[in-house]
């Protein structure tokens, strides 16, 4: 019934792989990727993570469309998504659940690569990365915390701005660094939407395909089987 | 047996197999998730429909224009320049006939002024200067109690 559509993707695949090699990579990398035996649901954290970051990029995107970064504006955006714009308030708390579900999901999947010891030699960068990615989607969180400019993320972001205070010496220096200001100011709503949207992103990406180049290059490290023959 | 079994499987068509029918069920399905995500997206990003598209008429008390000024009001969707000159006030369409940037009103000249390309209108919106091919259209209006109403 389909064997025209069919037909050509066949002949659009085949002219790609000619100029490309695809099939082989697919075929090395997806269809005949061969991996350890015995995985089991722990072993869908990482892909989970990452599906979930993707869809954070999706609708962080999509609220960078309608969001103003400004101390006057940025309430007001946010209420417009929410009451106004069609599915904004889909976007918006998918955007916000997402955030929740993906610190659960990679703290889950850190503790299952602790229980297992796949942070073994020789995975110590692939772990390494993924403890830096872990701060990185905390900061991330922290940052995209203040954006609404509501009550709750202003004095949220206040608390949790004076938590370095105490540091002997720099404490009082962090402090002011990190707000831009003696206090939370329009400084620091701009500098947190640089942080969230940009930079923090970005240094991510780079490190999810660092992580994931890792992951491929050394295989998984798969579950310890008590039976011989489950080797290889 | 085997090789009745293997008869069978070559003379189907390509796609009719076990194979080929769950490949398309779930292509079937991410495509229709696609499909709906992307109305998501699409309706998200559409800009929503003006809600004073059928406020009637637009009108301005005179006073809002005195002698030597001009203002710029939204009749049906355009833009609309109302002056007010020695001759007494008229208005016109604000958008250049050349490229569709909004020309302003120039008191010191006397004229309509298109700051893209420096398209000048005189006071009635004659083409005095520069590359628009046409006057600028007139837009009608009446005076009742000293408020314009653009028709």
């Amino acid at each position: 019934m389909f064997s025209w559509l069919n037909d050509l993707i066949n002949r659009f695949i085949d002219w790609v792989h000619y100029r490309t090699g695809i099939k082989d990579i697919v075929k090395e990398q997806i269809t005949e990727y061969r991996v350890p035996p015995k995985l089991n649901k722990w072993y869908s954290l990482g892909g989970l993570s990452l599906f979930i970051f993707g869809l954070q990029l999706v609708t962080g995107v999509l609220l960078l469309v309608y969001y103003v970064p400004s101390t006057d504006a940025a309430f007001a955006s946010i209420q417009r998504i929410m009451l106004d714009i069609p599915y904004g308030w889909l976007v918006r708390l998918s955007h916000a659940a997402g955030s929740h579900m993906m610190m659960i999901i990679i703290m889950l999947h850190m503790v299952s690569v602790i229980f297992m010891g796949s942070y073994k030699k020789p995975r110590e960068m692939t772990w390494l990365s993924g403890c830096a990615l872990i701060i990185l989607t905390l900061a991330v969180c922290f940052t995209g915390y203040l954006l609404p400019w509501s009550q709750l993320s202003y004095w949220a972001t206040t608390v949790a701005t004076s938590i370095p205070e105490p540091i002997p010496l720099i404490g009082p220096f962090i402090v002011k660094l990190v707000r831009g200001g003696d206090h939370i100011n329009p400084d620091t709503l701009n500098r947190f939407f640089a942080l969230h949207v940009i930079v923090i992103p970005a240094v991510m990406l780079a490190l999810v395909g660092f992580h994931l180049f890792m992951v491929r290059v050394l295989g998984i490290s798969g579950p310890r089987s008590s039976k011989p023959e489950d080797k290889e | 047996m085997s090789d009745d079994l293997k008869t069978e499987e070559v003379s189907l068509p390509a796609g009719t197999n076990r194979r080929g029918f769950l490949q398309w069920t779930l292509g079937g399905l991410l495509f229709g998730g696609f499909v709906v995500a992307g109305n998501v997206v699409l309706r998200y990003l559409m800009p929503p429909p003006p809600r004073l598209e059928k406020a009637g008429k637009v009108s301005i008390p005179v006073s809002q224009i005195p002698k030597g000024s001009s203002l710029m009001v939204k009749h049906q969707g355009s833009p609309v320049l109302a002056v007010h000159t020695e001759q007494g006030i008229s208005a016109f369409s604000a958008v250049c006939t050349h490229l569709g940037c909004l020309v302003k009103w120039v008191p010191a000249e006397k004229i309509f002024y298109c700051p893209c390309h420096a398209g000048k209108f005189d006071a009635t919106g004659k083409v005095v200067a520069g590359p628009p091919p046409e006057p600028l259209p007139p837009v009608k209006f009446e005076i009742v109690d000293d408020n314009i109403i653009f028709l």
